[in-house]
């Protein structure tokens, strides 16, 4: 640990949200220049340096507590980090620096000048309801910051209207859908509080372990299962997200794919496995079967419609729509390997879509728009962004040597032990199908001929395409040498699974 | 100092970046290229007494590159089948990138386009070829499988027109699509069952898996190493026709095919075993699977007017010999398949590198253009004529010990179907390689098949030349001393009785 961060060890929960809360309320001051921008890049590094620390505390010493204002659990509220807020939290803040680094001049040329100042406050204030959701411990305090998240989003979104007018109502879509989600989980949660008369989740989980739940508890869960998967994009409920990540801003879609969804991700296992009773740890079997199939529909539907897509964006959207489905499958089945197997893919396809939606902004950065019809010869033209579109493309498929394969072999292994032979034949295939997208993207920029009355394109500066290949070159390195990320998600599976941090 | 193993794939990887730094160095570049494929066969080379002395599957001797989880690495370890297949790339490494030099230079220039793509990708092939020769268990297999696969996929659309774009499609499809569906399953089965990956002499399923699952494991094995090109997934092969000629023999000799036998005769032989192979009615499938191919492939072979299509389906046939011997799993069948890696390597490169000989100086492209051509083309016809014989399996070529022995495996199992499939695709092959270099040297120039601009030709160029009579002499010094590859042969583990 860093020596001079020791004496703050005990209040890295918070310091974790105060930091880019108070980055984001003071970013307007800098002003619409580089310096708004250095500010953010300031901000997520300190957060990021903060969540890694944190990470080594919560490996060594077990999961941390703390008490707001000194009030004790389950009076005050309490933020509680685990191995597993501890691992999301990392990746949120580290992949939200790298993309905050790589922005500077996409978000020059994408959000008009008036906003700029106001834009970087925004784009912290996000990451802060993100962080924030991460690291509490008390149920009605994740819907307020859920609530911060989503508002700050909707306004990110909205900011693409200068590059495609279609943003406004992608943003509105996302307003209204966002809103009844969250409105679900707020009433899940207040049907929770009424049975148990608490608000903090472990002290949830153990009174409603102990009591026999009843319908009360059932309706909560119904309603927290729609709205979570409105959160998370799972199918049938994604369809806000091609929309909106396709007219976002570029830097705001990088932003978003690597951190948002996974957020929403991280509260379904949160709220199902440590907050709502299990039975042994494990899920009941309706819940399984109906996660279980929207997150298999979901593999097959995003791929499908992943391949049919007319620009890099929304190809790269309706890819998340599946690898989203990928995430869920482990989390519903709740078997070790297959829980693993879901965090091991929660981060890879943080660093892998992340890296790729980055990409996609940089054609947008020279191009214009990342149509199709635009990147025929793309491969010659911009080489170095190609390359790491089709590196990024086979983690996607889960080629061995890429990290989406060390994830999905344990994906695999989980189901197969679970008795699930059916969903993994799903994985595979939907691997296969991955493999049809990603090469849409191959032969358009490597085997079409470039148009003829196309103007001369340069590859981008090199400050833009050296955070693309920090995140693919990471995701290709644990790829292959995967053994300490794997045993972290594995004790982090386990403590999940164990019931409580 | 650095394991040998190591050197073997770092020697590949620098050919691979090599290109891209000598942009404008043609010459440099090309000497580089071989200097390093000479560099990666004497490195191959040392490998062989360490293996020759015996007890080349002992702990000791692996190498891990990295690690997924406890029991789960990429390691490499080196054993009698994976020098044979080693020996073959590498050598045949040295011979097409002359070859290249000559074919492409001749054809498209000093300058092609995408030629960085081309040496870099062909190296990469070749480094995926040394892992999956070298690979001490499934997973890294699998790893270097695939690298193969999406390495060789910019070869083979090197031209960029709507049929190579096509072809390169149906090769990613089959070969992408076997491999995670069936092969995937298949070795994450394999890891749910035993707990394990290992290659181990004997198998590793026999005492953990029922009769059942081991015949499915040998039918997801089997057909999802779609690189053998077994029926119903051997379509991607005579698509692939459409790249240059020096990557037809990188996909039919050197790497990508072989490494799909190869494959199928290391889990024959270590993640099976020979006795539950024989014992399941799975392996009895797949047996007929490829002595179904062998004779619908020669069949097809009779009716392909190509020059290139019928040495790809000549191919087929050749492999699935292999694939039939795997199957079976005697002894004698499985040394025979183990050695028709080599022979067959050493006829078929041969054979391709004459046609696109004949490519280069003519623009002939079809057999009923080539009459008369043995007198333009001496070297070339002579060589074809070797290749051919070879291929066939008659003396006094090097084809003749491995399919000899694949007979007598077939003998020792009483499968005697299969002795006649292998016996009749020889009759059938005689039928449709033969009469090539017989009416080239001997039927009249048809003055009217020649190409326009191309009436007057003589022999290939030099560096054509010269790898396609070293590898037709390889066939003839192979049959008086199989040595080396005889010797591996009779060492891979369940051929000995």
């Amino acid at each position: 640990m860093l020596n001079f961060l020791q004496p703050w060890a005990d209040h890295f929960p918070v310091l974790l949200v105060l930091i880019p809360l108070l980055g984001g309320v003071l970013a307007p001051i800098f002003g619409r220049g580089s310096r708004g921008w250095a500010w953010a890049v300031l901000t997520t590094g300190c957060a990021t340096i903060i969540a890694i620390e944190m990470l080594l505390v919560v490996r060594s010493g077990g999961a941390i507590s703390y008490p707001l204002g000194g009030w004790p659990a389950p009076f005050g509220i309490e933020l509680r980090v685990d191995l597993l807020s501890a691992i999301v939290a990392l990746v949120v803040t580290s992949v939200g620096w790298i993309v905050t680094i790589h922005s500077r001049r996409s978000v020059q040329v994408e959000i008009p000048r008036d906003r700029l100042g106001p834009f970087w406050s925004v784009w912290l204030l996000a990451i802060t309801g993100l962080l924030g959701i991460i690291v509490t411990g008390d149920a009605f305090n994740m819907y307020v910051l859920l609530e911060i998240s989503a508002l700050t989003i909707y306004g990110l979104i909205a900011m693409g209207r200068s590059r495609d007018r279609k943003a406004l109502v992608s943003a509105f879509n996302y307003l209204i859908l966002g809103s009844i989600g969250a409105s679900f989980i707020l009433i899940a949660i207040g049907l929770l509080y009424a049975h148990t008369g608490t608000l903090n989740m472990s002290d949830l989980h153990q009174r409603l372990q102990a009591s026999d739940g009843g319908a009360t508890v059932m309706t909560a869960r119904a309603f927290l299962l729609v709205g979570l998967s409105l959160k998370m994009a799972l199918f049938p409920l994604h369809f806000w997200m091609p929309a909106a990540y396709s007219t976002a801003p570029s830097a705001v879609a990088s932003l978003l794919s690597a951190t948002a969804t996974k957020v929403g991700i991280y509260m379904a296992m949160r709220f199902l496995y440590t907050v709502l009773p299990t039975e042994g740890g494990a899920l009941t079997d309706p819940n399984v079967w109906l996660l279980g199939g929207c997150a298999g529909a979901a593999i097959f539907y995003g791929s499908i419609q992943a391949s049919r897509q007319p620009s890099l964006s929304l190809l790269l959207a309706y890819s998340s729509v599946a690898q989203v489905g990928y995430i869920v499958l482990g989390l519903a089945v709740g078997h070790i390997d297959a829980m693993t197997g879901s965090i091991l893919h929660l981060m890879f396809h943080a660093l892998m879509k992340g890296g790729l939606f980055l990409c996609a902004g940089i054609f947008i950065y020279r191009l214009g728009s990342n149509d199709f019809t635009q990147l025929a010869g793309i491969g010659r033209r911009m080489p170095w962004t190609s390359a790491a579109v089709v590196l990024g493309g086979l983690g996607m498929i889960g080629v061995p040597g890429t990290s989406g394969f060390i994830s999905k072999l344990h994906l695999l292994r989980g189901l197969l032990l679970a008795d699930h032979p059916i969903l993994a034949m799903l994985v595979l295939l939907g691997s296969a199908m991955a493999a049809i997208y990603t090469w849409k993207f191959v032969e358009i920029a490597y085997l079409k001929p470039v148009a003829e009355d196309a103007e001369e394109i340069r590859e981008v500066p090199f400050d833009m395409l050296w955070p693309v290949w920090l995140l693919i070159g990471s995701s290709i390195w644990l790829g292959l040498n995967p053994a300490p990320v794997v045993e972290l998600a594995a004790d982090a599976a386990r403590a999940l699974l164990g019931g409580g941090g | 100092m650095i394991p040998l193993e190591i050197l073997a794939l770092t020697l590949p990887l620098l050919g691979a970046i090599l290109p891209w730094l000598l942009r404008k160095q043609h010459t440099l570049r090309n000497g580089c290229t071989v200097l390093l494929s000479l560099a990666l066969l004497a490195t191959v080379i040392q490998l062989l007494p360490a293996a020759l002395q015996g007890e080349s599957s002992s702990e000791d001797n692996s190498v891990v590159l990295g690690s997924i989880a406890p029991g789960l690495d990429f390691m490499l370890e080196v054993d009698a089948l994976g020098l044979i297949f080693a020996l073959v790339a590498s050598s045949l490494w040295i011979l097409n990138s002359i070859y290249s030099i000559g074919y492409m230079y001749r054809l498209y220039g000093a300058d092609f386009e995408g030629q960085e793509r081309y040496w870099s990708c062909f190296a990469l092939a070749i480094l995926a070829a040394m892992g999956i020769a070298f690979s001490g268990n499934l997973l890294t297999l699998f790893l270097f499988y695939e690298l193969m696969t999406f390495s060789t996929w910019p070869l083979i659309t090197h031209h960029r027109s709507a049929a190579s774009k096509r072809s390169g499609r149906i090769y990613l499809f089959i070969l992408v699509g076997s491999s995670t569906l069936l092969l995937l399953t298949a070795i994450v089965w394999t890891w749910v069952l035993t707990g394990t990956v290992r290659f181990e002499a004997g198998g590793i399923l026999a005492d953990s898996a029922s009769p059942t699952q081991i015949s499915l494991l040998i039918l997801l094995f089997f057909f999802g190493t779609a690189k053998t090109a077994i029926f119903p997934l051997h379509q991607w092969l005579p698509n692939a026709m459409v790249a240059p000629t020096p990557v037809s023999a990188l996909l039919h000799a050197v790497a990508v095919v072989k490494a799909g036998v190869f494959t199928v005769l290391k889990l024959s032989t270590m993640i099976i075993g020979p006795a539950a192979m024989q014992a399941s009615w799975g392996a009895e499938v797949v047996a007929w699977f490829a002595a179904g191919t062998i004779l619908l492939t020669s069949v097809i072979a009779l009716s392909k007017q190509e020059l290139k299509a019928r040495l790809a389906y000549s191919t087929i046939g050749q492999l699935n010999y292999i694939v039939l011997g795997a199957a079976v799993a005697f002894p004698a069948a499985l040394q025979g398949g183990a050695l028709h890696i080599a022979m067959h390597a050493y006829g078929k490169i041969t054979l391709f590198f004459a046609a696109g000989a004949i490519y280069v100086v003519s623009q002939k492209t079809r057999v009923d253009q080539l009459d008369g051509i043995g007198r333009r083309m001496p070297w070339t016809m002579t060589a074809f004529f070797i290749g051919t014989i070879s291929t066939l399996g008659l003396p006094p070529m090097g084809g003749t010990w491995s399919k000899w022995l694949l007979c007598v495996g077939m003998i020792e199992a009483h499968q005697w179907a299969f002795l006649g499939t292998l016996l009749i695709s020889t009759l059938l092959g005689l039928g449709y390689l033969l009469p090539i270099p017989i009416r080239a040297f001997f039927a009249k120039e048809n003055a009217a098949a020649a190409v326009k601009g191309y009436e007057d030709h003589g022999e290939a160029p030099w560096a054509c030349r010269i790898p396609l009579i070293v590898s037709a002499l390889a066939c003839l010094v192979l049959f008086f001393w199989p040595g080396i590859y005889a010797q591996l042969a009779a060492m891979i583990e369940g051929s000995a009785p």
